[in-house]
């Protein structure tokens, strides 16, 4: 089974009116960390995927989802 | 200028340091090959060339100190994955390296310096460029 990873971190990122780097500042990672995430290529730790739904006022399971 | 934004100006650095590296060690190997014999200084400073290229790419250096806030950002979970993944290149590169050196070594005989040297600056070299390649991509 090929299972993927997907996100709508960028839509929820600006639909709060944040940059990248505010995002990353918010949450104390670096920028790429954002990046990466946002593009797919890097896989957040759970601790991650749920600092960045707290700082964007999301439930962490609208921001990331598996797709089979 | 922001922490972030400082993390991200050390960060490219770093990979510009890293790419630089992985250009002064084959160079500094193939001299100490072609040329006539291993002077203690040349061999002093390739020893504490690579000791600080393989310092620098585990995390041990953030370990030691009581690291700041930028050093943080510059080793958050996306570097430890680079440096991961470069690492498993440095490996590889070490297997292929030792193999195709022993395999020429049946041809033309090498010492067990020169064949030790040739298989860390393979691997430092690859592990290196891995990182920095991967630093500067995940930073576009």
């Amino acid at each position: 089974m090929n299972e993927t990873l997907c996100n709508d971190l960028k839509a929820a990122r600006e639909a709060v009116g944040l940059t990248q780097g505010a995002l990353a500042e918010a949450i104390g990672v670096s920028r790429k960390t954002i990046n990466t995430v946002e593009n797919g290529v890097f896989q957040p730790s759970t601790l991650l995927a749920l600092k960045l739904a707290r700082a964007l006022g999301r439930p962490v399971e609208s921001l990331f989802w598996i797709a089979d | 200028m922001n922490l972030v934004e400082k993390a991200e100006q050390r960060s490219r650095l770093r990979a510009a340091l890293f790419y630089a590296l992985a250009t002064i060690l084959p160079l500094m190997t193939i001299l100490a090959l072609a040329g006539p014999g291993e002077s203690t200084t040349r061999l002093l400073l390739w020893l504490l060339i690579i000791g600080l290229a393989a310092l620098n790419l585990s995390s041990l250096p953030f370990r030691w100190s009581r690291c700041g806030p930028v050093s943080r950002l510059m080793n958050d979970e996306t570097t430890k994955d680079h440096r991961r993944s470069s690492f498993a290149a440095g490996f590889w590169a070490m297997i292929l390296s030792a193999a195709t050196t022993m395999v020429v070594a049946t041809f033309q005989p090498l010492g067990a310096a020169a064949l030790g040297r040739i298989t860390i600056t393979a691997g430092l070299t690859a592990a290196l460029i891995a990182f920095a390649t991967l630093e500067l991509r995940a930073s576009r």
